[in-house]
Order: structure tokens, then C-alpha cells, then sequence
């Protein structure tokens, strides 16, 4: 049993917020159908990296779907969707602003269709407020949320988060919008409206400046690995093959800490015996811890800080976390076969339900793979089909 | 309306990405009953920063849910606990593995009472796999999970997100997996297990990461702000701060070069062609650009190549956000009045939904406020109340 079994998402989403958005409705039994420009797709279909010509970017977050090629911004095109939106409860896009709109596909005409739809867009910066028609890199929406301020360290410039977080976190908020949309679907017949901006959601997440700001009056910046205002040690150190983070998580602990790094003779230095006194020295005291960590490996540190109950982790890289037995154990990655890449490691569905589980059943679609299928479920004829394809509509 | 009006949802969760997931409902009309520790409550209570004693964390994190403070650990306190979860929707909890087990508050003991519940559990690493019982902190998970060494520069130390990445990923999931099972419960009548690990929700979002190595044997390193495929893709030096710049066609390129008067880069045979100016970006051309951007600030570049309609942002403080005109029209700084901390604007509510629009128009509950409330829509008379606040099994404001 799928949740979303016999819901039906026509998808306009390309590149990456919206597809990852539309990935998660697909995991939990819902039809996605992306429509693809015809001709040229997705543009996430040219992005690295490539195996047998096809994109692995595009096959990792297009799961699950089903492909329909077509030329929107034909009359036959529009007639088309407005077919597939009839019946369908769902519409997704994450095009500029009006796009739709000017193709007579925004939600106005097609609540004409379907006065029920649910109609979620998501974009840069919303569909309402002065900056709604900018174009929106994730970069651009991390500079001006605050987030790469934050990011990185004191002595050094702001730092954007490597993953595109504008993207991948702007998506996942709007699939819980379109969620509880389709829950009051449910429970009162009604359709609406939704508007995601990557940047509130970026913007949302930085409570903590913000707070500081409206209560203290206080501006904080970024302060790289470490909270040395509030705690220390709870930094990220370097060491014999790596990174490693370890921390005490309050005023306790210093002790233990102190004999982890076999140096019993800072526990009672009158410079560094309570957190206070570290933070005020926090410049002085990292070097002399960082002269354990540069002798041990991250496993032998690990062994070591969890014997003592203190919070600690190395810095893995993603070719490591891959071969994690916690991931495995939670089936993070499954092997999947792609009709475009061929057979690779997709990675799971967070969100890990009982009675429903996720379910990552087929690859992503070919270009307008399923363009014939869905046109003869509209009860187009043979005839009609092999027309739109001679007079180039899909 | 709110589209979860009616969802009753018996809070256990504390601190911050259960707390948030809570919120997430709160927001959008469910009833969210918050259990909190007799005499301390919710550790978020002391988190900074803090005015008079009262933290705003919590008011941020808490704002339109209710308090019931109770020992949960005496017979008396889990009788009423009990009570409530009888007619609840939803339980949520983000304790360490067990711990709701120890209390006698496990899935299976609740659904004896409530066969339907919806019951979902967040933590570090899950309610399953080798780690299942460490206790992980946001640094630590950010560590592990991959994305700390994809974020900073090639030449300098993995670098952490600077906001709390993993609560609040972890706590968008968890809300969104609770409304995937209130539709199956709407649909089917059964409730279920919701189990989300904050190491998951961090890994699920490293981009091509995974597929890369997977495909060719090796993940490239990472490249501070810069995007390797797209030159120029970076942000750049100005006279007061910082821009970033995104340019991914010719045409762009020589819109670009045109906007900030940059004549002779644009007549530069080195950097006709995106692939020759990624030749020759970090040999020259970054430099080149900088030299121009360094003259001006932030805000006249980003005014400039906006008028030139190019990708651009300054890099705003989050001062400098907060202000924002765009901001402000998105509502996305809200003023509530906080019974504790008073008057104060926090994050707005991300999701706009037209028909049924969230937010919030109070604050969080001070320790304990709905105890009475509760108690006396589940049946307990005056007398008793008074008898249990004397035991000290409740507390009430």
C-alpha cells in the first residue's frame, strides 16, 4: 500500500528545487508525470556527471517518474495538459514568475479545468513581494538570505553551503505544503494555491541571528567550526588522516576531556578550568589541544572521546558515509537500474514509515518516454498521436 | 481555516528539530499539547539568546502550541498522560533511543489505548543501525554525514553550515512524513510508525554527490564559491562586502562585461566561450573582475548587473536581510507578543498556502499554562487538580 496511490501530479519542474520536491510525492506512490519540453527536457539532463551519455544528476532526483515530451506553448500543447490536469490533483512548477500564466497554463486557467487542483509553485524569491521576477541561483539566494554570512570563518569570506540547500530545502518544503494541501483536499473537497520562495526558506532557517538581533539588539556573524562565545571545546580539529569534531555539549566534562588528550594538567590550569575561562581563551587553549588530535587518527580519536561519553564524530567524505554500516542499516542506498545510466546506488527516502513505506521502484524516464502512453489514456487515436508527432508537438 | 484544524497532536519533543516539526503543525491548525517536565521543561527553555531569564529560542521554536507540565514518571502523571493520547492524532518525540520506552510511553503500550496513533520519533541516527544509541549534536552530524566536507575551500578545512542544518531538514521531514500519514489515516484508518534520523535527512541532500562517486570512482573536492561547470559562478570582492554572480551563457558574459564596464574583458579572445573563461578563471579573470567589483559596493554591483537583468546577490548580513524590503512584503518577520519575553518579531511562516493560510498569532506557553485547561476538559474535578499540583505530579501556572 502507497499513500499517495492514485494521486496524480502533473509536474512542470526542471533543474533541481522542484524535481527533488515531486521525487518525494513519486517515493510514496504518487503518478508524477513530468512534462518536458519537447526537444530539449529537462535542463538537469545536461548537467555532470554522465554515464552512457545520460546524466546521473538528472537520473538521482527524477525516480519514480514518468516522462511526457510536449510543446507547451502550442495550442495543441496546452490542450494536452489541460487534458491531463482534468483529472489529475496536483500541478507543480517552479518556472519565472507569470511563465505559465503567459502560456495560459497558470493557475487561473486551469482551476477553469479543474476547479480542485492544487497548484504549488515554487521560485527565487515568491510569487508576490519586489523582487518576485528576479532570475535565482541558489548562490544568489544564499548571498542575500544571510546564510553565506554565516558560513565560514571569522578571519575569512563567507562561504556558500557546497549542496544547493536554496534548492534541495526550498522542495522539500513545498512537498509538505503540498501535502497538508492535499490532507484538506480530503477533508473539504478544495483545491488552492501555493507559493514557496527559496529565499524565505533559506531566510526561515537562521533563527538564531535573527533572534539575537530582535532580542539583544546583538549582530553575530560566522564563526567557522567552533561556538566559542557560548562553548568550548566543541570544535573541529585536525588529525593525523582528517578532520575530527568533538565537543562537550556544557560546563561538564572538561575533566574527562582533559584526560582523552592526556593532559591532566589542564584540568585545573586556572586559565582554562571553567567554560567561561575557555571562551575568553579559547585562542590559547585549541593549539594545545590540537597537538593531541595531529597524533591520532580519526578511529583511534573516536575510540578514544566515545570510552569518555563525549560527543564526537570524524569528518567523513561522501565516499566514506556511502560505505557507513548506519546507513546501511537505515537502506539509505539501494541499487537501482536506470534506463539511461544503467545500474547505480540511489539513495533513500528519509522519511521511514511502518505501514508505507517509501518505494524507489523504477529509474527516471527517458525523454518522453511515456509521451504515447499518456496520450492514448487521454483516448487520443493512432492518428491523432502520429499527427502531433509530424507537426512537432511531442 | 487551517488545513490541520482538528489534528490534536501530544507533544513530547524537545529542544530543537522535533520541537520545530511540532511547530510546522502548530502552525498550520493543529492542536499541539506539549508535555513538559515538572519543574524544568523544555531544555530549550535555557537556550540563548535569553532577556530577563526567558529564552527567545523557545518562543521561536514553541510559538501557538500549549503546555501541560507534569512528572510523567509517577502513576498519576502517565494516568493523564494516557487520557490525552486516548483521542490524540498524532504523538511526537525526539527523546534518546528508548527513552519513551523506559517511560512506558513506547508505540506499542500507546496504541493499546490508541490503535490508530500516528506515532513519530526523531533523533541523530535513528531508531535503528549500529548508532542508534548515540547521542549526536548538529556539529557532529553535519560532520558524518558528508556535508561539512562539501562545504568551504579546496585549500582550507571542512567548514559547517552556519545555521542548524540538521534540525531543521530533520524537522521538515518529520512533518512532512506525519502528513503523509495523516492522508493514509484519512484514507485506510490506520495509523503508523514514523521514524526519522537527522544523519538521513543530512545525507539526502548532497547534491550529485553520491551518483559522482558512484559513477566514476571519486567525488571532486570541494570548491568554496565557485561552481566548476559554470565560470563565472562566484562570489567576488567588493569595496564594502561581498557579491555573487552567476553567469552561464556568452550572451550573458558580454551583458556582464557591458553592465560593470568591463571593455576589455569582453574583447578578451581568452574569455570568449564559457569552457575557456573556466580555462583561465582562476589564472586571471577572477582577479580581473575583482579589480572592477572592489571599486564599487555590493549593492551598486548587484544594482547594476540587476538592471543588466543578470543572476546577482550581495551578500547580505542577516541584519541586512531582515530589513529587506522583500522581506517585509513576504511577511516573513512576524511580531508576537510573548507572555514571557514580550513583544518580539520571529521567522514567519515559509509555506504560503492560499486557501488555508498558516502562521501564528501567540507566543509559546509558559511552563505548565494548559495543565488546568487539559485536566479539566479530561474529567478531573477542582479538588482533584489541587490535590494532584500538591503532590507535586502537576504544575500549573
Amino acid at each position: 500500500m502507497k499513500i499517495l496511490e492514485g494521486v496524480t501530479v502533473i509536474d512542470f519542474t526542471q533543474a533541481y528545487s522542484g524535481p527533488f520536491c515531486t521525487m518525494q510525492l513519486a517515493d510514496f506512490g504518487a503518478r508524477v508525470i513530468k512534462v518536458e519540453r519537447r526537444g530539449v527536457g529537462d535542463q538537469s539532463r545536461e548537467w555532470t556527471p554522465f554515464n552512457n551519455g545520460h546524466s546521473g544528476y538528472y537520473a538521482a532526483i527524477n525516480r519514480n517518474k514518468e516522462s511526457l515530451s510536449v510543446d507547451i506553448a502550442t495550442p495543441e500543447g496546452v490542450e494536452i495538459i489541460k487534458a491531463l490536469v482534468k483529472d489529475a490533483d496536483i500541478v507543480v512548477e517552479n518556472f519565472k514568475v507569470g511563465t505559465l500564466d503567459k502560456m495560459g497554463l497558470g493557475y487561473e486557467d486551469l482551476k477553469k479545468v479543474n476547479p480542485e487542483i492544487i497548484f504549488a509553485s515554487i521560485s527565487g524569491f515568491g510569487q508576490y513581494g519586489p523582487l518576485k521576477s528576479l532570475a535565482a541561483y541558489d548562490n544568489v539566494v544564499q548571498s542575500m538570505s544571510g546564510i553565506m554570512e554565516m558560513t565560514g570563518f571569522p578571519d575569512s569570506v563567507p562561504t556558500r553551503v557546497g549542496p544547493a540547500i536554496g534548492d534541495n530545502f526550498t522542495g522539500l518544503t513545498m512537498c509538505l505544503g503540498i501535502v497538508m494541501a492535499y490532507f484538506n483536499k480530503l477533508n473539504t473537497g478544495k483545491g488552492q494555491r501555493i507559493d514557496v520562495a527559496m529565499m524565505d526558506t533559506i531566510f526561515g532557517i537562521l533563527e538564531s541571528p535573527i533572534l539575537f538581533k530582535n532580542l539583544l539588539g546583538l549582530e553575530v556573524t560566522r564563526c567557522g567550526n567552533n561556538d566559542a562565545a557560548t562553548l568550548v571545546p566543541y570544535d573541529v580539529y585536525p588529525c593525523k588522516d582528517g578532520y575530527f569534531s568533538a565537543g562537550l555539549a556544557s560546563d561538564s566534562g572538561w575533566d574527562r576531556f582533559c584526560n582523552v588528550i592526556e593532559m591532566p594538567e589542564l584540568i585545573d590550569d586556572p586559565r582554562f578550568c571553567t567554560n567561561e575561562l575557555r571562551c575568553e581563551n579559547y585562542a590559547i587553549v585549541t593549539p594545545i589541544i590540537t597537538e593531541f588530535f595531529l597524533k591520532k587518527t580519526r578511529a583511534e580519536l573516536q575510540e578514544a572521546f566515545s570510552v569518555a561519553n563525549i560527543p564526537n564524530a570524524p569528518v567523513l567524505s561522501v565516499p566514506e558515509i556511502m560505505k557507513h554500516p548506519q546507513l546501511a542499516a537505515r537502506e539509505m542506498l539501494s541499487e537501482l537500474e536506470d534506463p539511461g545510466i544503467g545500474k547505480y546506488l540511489a539513495i533513500g527516502n528519509p522519511m521511514k514509515m511502518d505501514m508505507t513505506p517509501a518505494v524507489i521502484e523504477f529509474g527516471a524516464p527517458l525523454m518522453g518516454q511515456d509521451t504515447d502512453k499518456i496520450l492514448k489514456e487521454l483516448s487520443y487515436s493512432d492518428d491523432k498521436i502520429k499527427k502531433l508527432y509530424s507537426d512537432n508537438i511531442v | 481555516m487551517k488545513p490541520l484544524n482538528g489534528v490534536k497532536v501530544v507533544d513530547f519533543t524537545q529542544a530543537h528539530a522535533g520541537s520545530l516539526a511540532a511547530m510546522l503543525l502548530a502552525d498550520f491548525g493543529a492542536e499541539v499539547i506539549k508535555i513538559e517536565r515538572a519543574g524544568v521543561g523544555d531544555l530549550a527553555r535555557y537556550w540563548a539568546p535569553i532577556k530577563d531569564g526567558e529564552s527567545a529560542y523557545f518562543t521561536y521554536l514553541n510559538r501557538g502550541k500549549k503546555s501541560i507540565s507534569i512528572n510523567a514518571s509517577s502513576d498519576e502523571g502517565r494516568e493523564i498522560i494516557f487520557k490525552l493520547l486516548k483521542d490524540a492524532d498524532v504523538v511526537c518525540e525526539n527523546f534518546k533511543y528508548g527513552s519513551m520506552e523506559r517511560m512506558g510511553l513506547s508505540y506499542e503500550e500507546i496504541k493499546k489505548v490508541n490503535p490508530n496513533i500516528i506515532y513519530a520519533s526523531l533523533n541523530g541516527f535513528g531508531q535503528t543501525g549500529p548508532m542508534k544509541e548515540t547521542i549526536g549534536l548538529d556539529l557532529q552530524l553535519q560532520a558524518m554525514s558528508g556535508l561539512m566536507d562539501r562545504t568551504g575551500f579546496p585549500d582550507g578545512p571542512p567548514t559547517k553550515v552556519g545555521a542548524a542544518m540538521g534540525d531543521q531538514l530533520s524537522g521538515t521531514y518529520m512533518a512532512t512524513a506525519i502528513n503523509l500519514a495523516l492522508v493514509h489515516r484519512k484514507k485506510t484508518g490506520q495509523g503508523q510508525k514514523v521514524d526519522i534520523a537527522i544523519l538521513d535527512s543530512l545525507f539526502s541532500i548532497l547534491e550529485a554527490a553520491p551518483v559522482t562517486y558512484y559513477l566514476k570512482g571519486e567525488v571532486p573536492g570541494r570548491v568554496g564559491n565557485s561552481y566548476p561547470s559554470i565560470s563565472p559562478y562566484d562570489t567576488f570582492k567588493a569595496k564594502d562586502g561581498y557579491v555573487s554572480i552567476g553567469i552561464s551563457t556568452d550572451r550573458q558574459w558580454f551583458k556582464f562585461c557591458e553592465a560593470l564596464g568591463m571593455d576589455d574583458l569582453a574583447k578578451d579572445e581568452r574569455y570568449m566561450t564559457n569552457e575557456s573563461r573556466g580555462d583561465h578563471y582562476e589564472s586571471g579573470l577572477k582577479e580581473a573582475i575583482e579589480k572592477v567589483t572592489t571599486t564599487m559596493s555590493k549593492f551598486e554591483v548587484e544594482k547594476k548587473l540587476r538592471d543588466a537583468r543578470l543572476a546577482c546577490g550581495a551578500v547580505c548580513t542577516v541584519t541586512e536581510a531582515m530589513e529587506s524590503e522583500h522581506i517585509k512584503a513576504r511577511n516573513m518577520l512576524v511580531e508576537v507578543d510573548d507572555k514571557a519575553i514580550g513583544k518580539i518579531k520571529i521567522p514567519g511562516t515559509v509555506i504560503k498556502m492560499e486557501g488555508t493560510p498558516g502562521g501564528f498569532t501567540e507566543g509559546a506557553p509558559l511552563l505548565g499554562e494548559h495543565t488546568k485547561y487539559y485536566l479539566t476538559q479530561l474529567g478531573y474535578s477542582e479538588a482533584e487538580i489541587q490535590e494532584l499540583f500538591d503532590k507535586k505530579i502537576i504544575e500549573m501556572v
